[in-house]
């Protein structure tokens, strides 16, 4: 599992740990995260595509704009994912994301949370002999 | 978030005062104070304690950082959490006020009874959850450029009466009557106003509801009549939400900009979600009135869905809601902050009120209330979980000496989201609740799940804690029949 829900970070929030290999597999873990935290994605059909560009200072912030993007679009264009590539350009501290996913249908598709923010508690992203690993508390 | 926080050695100042000294934390400029019984302090998460007195470090608070019985933790400040902050040498935070600016509770009359409206519940729910959509990502009904946005982001609920969605006399029973006029356009992004333009007259999800409810516990029949509460089998209707994705928008715009702003005023704290700026900063000021744009929209958010609820009850009983005395008891936030003048020793003095997940309670001589409720105080509305009922409370002056004119704002949580999940089913939980007489409807099984009655604390053991301690009254509790969940 590239990331797990954790029960005691926050009662009336959702947290979450993502691991990877490699900044690539860490981004595409946590975004699958926030993804699953909206809608089984299972249940979203791959109909619309999106594509998401981002730079930050740091890796800390490259993670986070990407995860705000995802929550961000949710709103802006009614829209629940299904799926997530993401790839990672450490040298020029850039992330592309290309996202699919379906607008919101409630008869259809099995939702979660309206997710309203990445929080900036106890949010970490660190490199642990060898492997990434990133725990986020999302706004509920 | 720390489990492990000592427990403090709590100073104990009466029955339901706990008081956490200074030397609890190096850092603490000013003491904490949790309102509490004996019960709920024993079941109370640790780490409210660690969050508590982190806010007791922030610079500028004044007199003590404060928690209500409701208390849980959350990020940045517990909710449940009040400060104030010298305007001049003192801090803003964001993290003091959530990112749903302005979430807040409204309630409704009707004269209708509960054996009038019982025989046709099903439909009115059913009714009241297609027009006022809830859930992941919902469009609201209103449509509006941006140019439009933007006067709704200005005027608040005022916007809406101008509009046709709603009553004149609905303005003066709002907190600031509906409407906080230091809100500037200019400090909002364009993102946040593309996030959050469709979704005025929405509910979205998490503990968000709308629900229908009979006043089965009138504690003071006299001043409930004077606010339109005279039985207890009336039907009243229950709103609680916030100012959807726009404010969570400029909610996360503020967070970066305020982590970059505190290595420039040189502040550290304990929690990157306690970011903060100096009030009189520019970042300060800018998210100051951007916050108020969202107030207002979080004002308009709920009474656009009044409007709808009034429909819907047209509709169903063929009658008009002036015919069912639709009228608004009270809208009140419970996440924001204001600068208020409260008492500081002998002095009257003005601060940066911060309340996140606690309500304003003025008592009667605060000039801010509409005059009807200079006899009454301000309605305090108490939302619980949807199986066990709501309080409608009146704040009083005693508040504005103790509480920075505060006081609790809903159950507060026991039970982390993930374990709610895991220990109860939603559709179960449907089923067995509509043997109970409560009928509901949810855009999410899992979401209904989390909301469950036994994830919460006992709301009546928390309301007795005001009312014990004299910051807020009981006046009436309500039951419910209906629910609409997001």
């Amino acid at each position: 599992m590239p990331f797990k829900f954790i029960e005691d970070i926050a009662i009336a929030d959702v947290a979450f740990q993502a691991t990877g290999k490699n900044l690539n597999e860490l981004f595409e873990s946590a975004a699958k995260a926030v993804i699953a935290s909206m809608a089984n994605p299972k249940t979203v059909k791959p109909k619309i595509k999106k594509t998401i560009r981002k730079k930050a200072k740091n890796i800390e912030l490259l993670l986070f704009e990407l995860l705000e993007e995802i929550i961000y679009l949710k709103d802006k264009d009614a829209i629940v994912f299904s799926d997530a590539k993401v790839k990672v350009d450490e040298k020029k501290m850039t992330v592309t994301a290309i996202l699919h996913g379906d607008k919101i249908r409630p008869t259809e598709q099995e939702l979660h949370q309206d997710v309203k923010a990445v929080t900036m508690h106890y949010y970490t992203v660190e490199k642990i002999k060898g492997k990434w690993k990133a725990s986020v508390v999302l706004d509920i | 978030m720390n489990r492990n926080a000592p427990i403090p050695e709590f100073e104990r100042k009466g029955e339901v005062i706990w008081d956490i000294p200074v030397s609890y934390k190096k850092g603490m400029i000013v003491p904490a104070r949790i309102y509490s019984s004996e019960k709920l302090i024993k079941a109370m998460d640790r780490a409210v304690y660690d969050q508590l007195t982190n806010v007791a470090c922030l610079p500028g608070i004044q007199e003590r950082a404060l928690c209500m019985p409701d208390a849980h933790s959350g990020y940045g400040f517990p909710i449940g959490g009040v400060a104030a902050f010298d305007p001049n040498t003192g801090v803003i935070s964001p993290g003091g006020i959530g990112f749903d600016i302005n979430c807040g509770m409204r309630l409704v009359t009707t004269n209708l009874t509960y054996k009038e409206v019982q025989p046709k519940l099903k439909p009115l729910v059913d009714l009241l959850f297609q027009q006022v959509p809830a859930g992941v990502g919902c469009k609201g009904f209103v449509k509006l450029t941006a140019q439009e946005f933007k006067k709704v982001m200005q005027n608040g609920a005022k916007w809406c009466v101008e509009n046709g969605y709603g009553w004149d006399e609905d303005l003066e029973r709002i907190e600031d009557y509906g409407c906080i006029e230091h809100a500037e356009e200019s400090k909002v992004s364009d993102k946040a106003i593309s996030r959050g333009i469709n979704q005025l007259g929405t509910l979205g999800s998490g503990n968000h509801y709308l629900e229908i409810q009979y006043a089965g516990q009138i504690f003071d029949k006299k001043t409930a009549e004077k606010l339109g509460i005279v039985s207890e089998d009336q039907i009243c209707v229950m709103v609680h939400c916030g100012s959807r994705g726009f404010g969570h928008q400029i909610g996360t715009d503020y967070l970066k900009i305020f982590s970059e702003a505190m290595r420039k005023y040189d502040i550290t704290v304990p929690d990157a979600e306690l970011a903060c700026a100096p009030f009189s900063s520019k970042e300060g000021q800018d998210y100051y009135h951007a916050m108020a744009c969202a107030a207002n929209a979080a004002f308009a958010n709920r009474q656009v869905i009044l409007h709808r609820i009034r429909e819907c009850f047209h509709k169903i009983f063929e009658k008009t809601p002036e015919q069912m005395e639709m009228h608004l008891v009270y809208d009140v936030a419970h996440n924001i902050a204001k600068l208020e003048e409260h008492k500081i020793g002998n002095k009257m003095k003005k601060l940066v009120v911060h309340r996140k997940g606690a309500t304003r309670c003025f008592g009667p001589s605060r000039t801010e209330l509409a005059p009807m409720f200079r006899k009454t105080g301000q309605p305090v509305i108490v939302g619980g979980s949807m199986e066990t009922g709501s309080y409608l409370l009146l704040g009083t002056d005693k508040a504005s000496e103790e509480t920075f004119g505060s006081t609790a704002h809903g159950s507060g949580r026991t039970m982390s989201r993930t374990q709610a999940r895991r220990e109860i089913r939603g559709d179960q939980l449907q089923k067995d609740m509509e043997k109970r007489g409560i009928y509901v409807r949810t855009t999410s099984f899992s979401g209904l799940a989390e909301e469950a009655g036994a994830a919460y604390k006992s709301i009546s053991e928390v309301v007795d804690v005001m009312d014990k301690a004299g910051i807020s009254k009981k006046l009436v509790k309500f039951t419910p029949i209906g629910n609409i969940k997001g």
